[in-house]
């Protein structure tokens, strides 16, 4: 390797002493080819950077609050009112153990995450928090302990020994090489001694039901209490500690969920479709709502639309309202020329709406933007290509309740761009996808 | 609470920023040696580009402004570094000179990283994926990475270089191919 090579290379792997450093200087101010040489190996330096050192949160769930909850403008304002500090960890992240790849995930039946891990089967996972909203799903840590989550569950990747049950339910199969690993709840953890038990973290957290189904267990709560249970013996941590279930063999019946009769969910019956700008309608699928927006003149920015008939409602009586899409891969523009994070934004328009939804719908033809009233944000992380995004924002709410119809038509765009042409198209299940179920309205009284 | 208009700005500004977040990170990066220093520093414009955001007129205007802040940041820096004499930098000189010259490409060098991230990586051999992995992924600890590559450390050093000129290449070449698919 060439002298000044080397000295780029040694500045570049952050191993240059003060000498060469000197020396390289000298170079590079007279060397307009070596400056390029070195721009190019820097750039290079930074592209594998990215790749390679996540700089995101470890947890990056899709965000269903208005903005001002928004992490990072949170982190802005109180940086500008506290003075400048605490921003580093909030931008950016300095690499740190997440890199690590951890478990692996198993299967997927009928599963959808919510996260910003990987959640197709085989992918590789490394620490973070993952939400199962539907059906059920085998993560093995890399030690050989395996978790078999059902939905809805939320569970955290710690270590190759160590999990956290948040919420649901989990069975833990341990092999010998595992013996030792942890599994923690909000109200205490378990040390698995080789065996297979049975998790259900309760009552928004406040108790975890612990059954053993094979082998053996020690429970230990935050209070330095703890007790061994064996084969088919069960226990409950809560907050006054550990209670040890009597009713060993005469198993009762599990919990029933209530049901809540009088909540409704709506779908959108056919009653969806996506615009393009520049109304090039080859570009745009039934299957798929696409939103997107695209640099430039913008000609191929895409919005979604759809309508709810809700028919009679009594809106007073109304608690709360979750607008639900889910998220699909359409198979149009790469990843990688997003931001890491898309933001898009959803409009509401109450009332009849003039449009014909089973044909081709022109932009100019569409209902603008200024006629709508912006009701929620949301974001999707790169990285997502699958999950369920709700949004149930105050603001949505209380604009079915005040506008008080029977129907409503929704817009979604999204607000950042790309860095270059062929961006992702972002994509939800319409009515029509094979899969995945459209869009849906649900109203709880 | 903030007002509809306050939620809006930060609506605009967080959009604006992350979309070009990436940009303005290599550029800072081309510029200053320790990847901390760059992120200090990146966090120094994100506060600059925020304070001053009512004084951006149109949004098409953000890139450019943005690397306007970058540069007399990484000036700043690069100065208050002066005081410091132990600190391992190049001379205001040429860091103001490789400033100047790098802001006028930093859309060809956006193209070749993304060019990298998509392409090139995935054409190396699996080998050579891993070094860089392990080299970028940690902290790394360079002799016992060389020795699990079966390499010594110079040599562990000149592979790295070495893999990272067929990435470069690569990208170059791909991203002034007009024939690489481009999907809209």
């Amino acid at each position: 390797m060439k002298r000044e090579n080397e000295l780029i290379n040694r500045y570049l792997n952050q191993e240059i002493t003060k000498e060469e450093v000197t020396e390289l200087d000298e170079l590079l101010k007279n060397k307009p080819e070596l400056r390029r040489e070195f721009y190019q190996q820097a750039n290079v330096v930074t592209a594998l950077e990215e790749e390679f050192s996540s700089n995101l949160p470890n947890e990056n769930i899709t965000i269903t609050q208005p903005l001002l909850f928004n992490y990072k403008l949170m982190a802005l304002a109180a940086c500008l009112v506290l003075g400048i500090g605490a921003l580093s960890f909030l931008f950016y992240d300095s690499k740190s153990q997440e890199s690590r790849d951890i478990a692996t995930l198993v299967s997927n039946e009928n599963a959808a995450w919510e996260s910003s891990l990987p959640t197709t089967p085989g992918s590789t996972l490394k620490p973070g928090i993952m939400s199962l909203k539907s059906g059920v799903a085998t993560i093995r840590f890399l030690s050989g302990a395996e978790v078999t989550l059902e939905a809805p569950s939320k569970i955290e990747l710690e270590t190759p020994m160590r999990g956290k049950l948040h919420a649901g339910t989990a069975v833990v199969n341990v092999p010998e090489t595992a013996h030792g690993f942890i599994l923690s709840t909000p109200d205490g953890y378990a040390v698995d001694h080789g065996t297979a038990f049975a998790v259900s973290v309760n009552r928004n957290g406040k108790e975890s039901d612990f059954e053993v189904l094979d082998g053996e267990i020690s429970l230990h709560s935050p209070g330095g209490e703890s007790l061994f249970l064996k084969q088919n013996e069960s226990a409950t941590l809560g907050v006054v500690g550990i209670f040890k279930n009597n009713s060993l063999n005469s198993k009762e019946p599990l919990p029933t969920l209530p049901l809540h009769h009088k909540n409704i969910r709506i779908q959108t019956q056919g009653k969806n479709l996506s615009i393009i700008r520049n109304d090039a309608f080859e570009y745009l699928d039934r299957d798929y709502l696409m939103v997107k927006l695209d640099t430039g003149g913008k000609p191929y920015e895409r919005r979604s639309l759809l309508n709810f008939l809700i028919g009679e409602v009594d809106w007073k009586k109304v608690k709360n309202v979750k607008l639900r899409l889910n998220l699909v891969p359409c198979g149009l523009g790469h990843r990688v020329y997003l931001p890491k994070i898309s933001r898009f934004k959803i409009f509401a328009l109450a009332g009849f709406a003039d449009i014909q939804w089973g044909e081709n719908l022109k932009w100019d033809d569409s209902p603008t933007l200024q006629s709508a009233t912006p009701v929620g944000n949301f974001e999707i992380p790169r990285s997502q290509e699958r999950g369920s995004i709700v949004i149930e924002t105050p603001e949505l709410l209380s604009f079915l309740k005040e506008n008080n119809q029977s129907e409503y038509t929704f817009i979604i765009t999204r607000e950042t761009t790309e860095i270059q042409g062929s961006g992702l198209v972002h994509a939800f299940a319409s009515d029509y996808h094979p899969e995945a179920s459209g869009p849906s309205l649900e109203v709880f009284f | 609470m903030p007002s509809p208009q306050e939620e809006e700005t930060h609506s605009r500004f967080l959009g604006l920023f992350t979309t070009h977040e990436s940009s303005i990170h290599a550029y800072v990066r081309r510029l200053v040696y320790r990847r901390e220093d760059a992120l200090d520093v990146m966090q120094k414009i994100a506060i600059v580009l925020w304070k001053k955001f009512d004084q951006l007129k149109a949004d098409e205007g953000f890139r450019r402004w943005a690397f306007v802040v970058a540069r007399y940041e990484v000036l700043a820096w690069r100065r208050d570094l002066a005081r410091e004499r132990e600190r391992l930098v190049l001379s205001t000189e040429t860091v103001e000179l490789m400033a100047q010259e790098t802001d006028h490409e930093s859309e060809q060098f956006d193209l070749e990283r993304e060019a990298v991230l998509q392409y090139c990586l995935q054409k190396l051999k699996v080998e050579q994926r891993s070094a860089l992995e392990a080299m970028y992924q940690n902290e790394n600890d360079t002799p016992s990475l060389a020795e699990n590559f079966g390499r010594s450390i110079n040599g562990f050093y000149q592979w790295i270089y070495r893999i990272r000129q067929t990435l470069s290449k690569c990208a170059q070449q791909v991203a002034n191919d007009p024939s690489v698919p481009k999907i809209n």
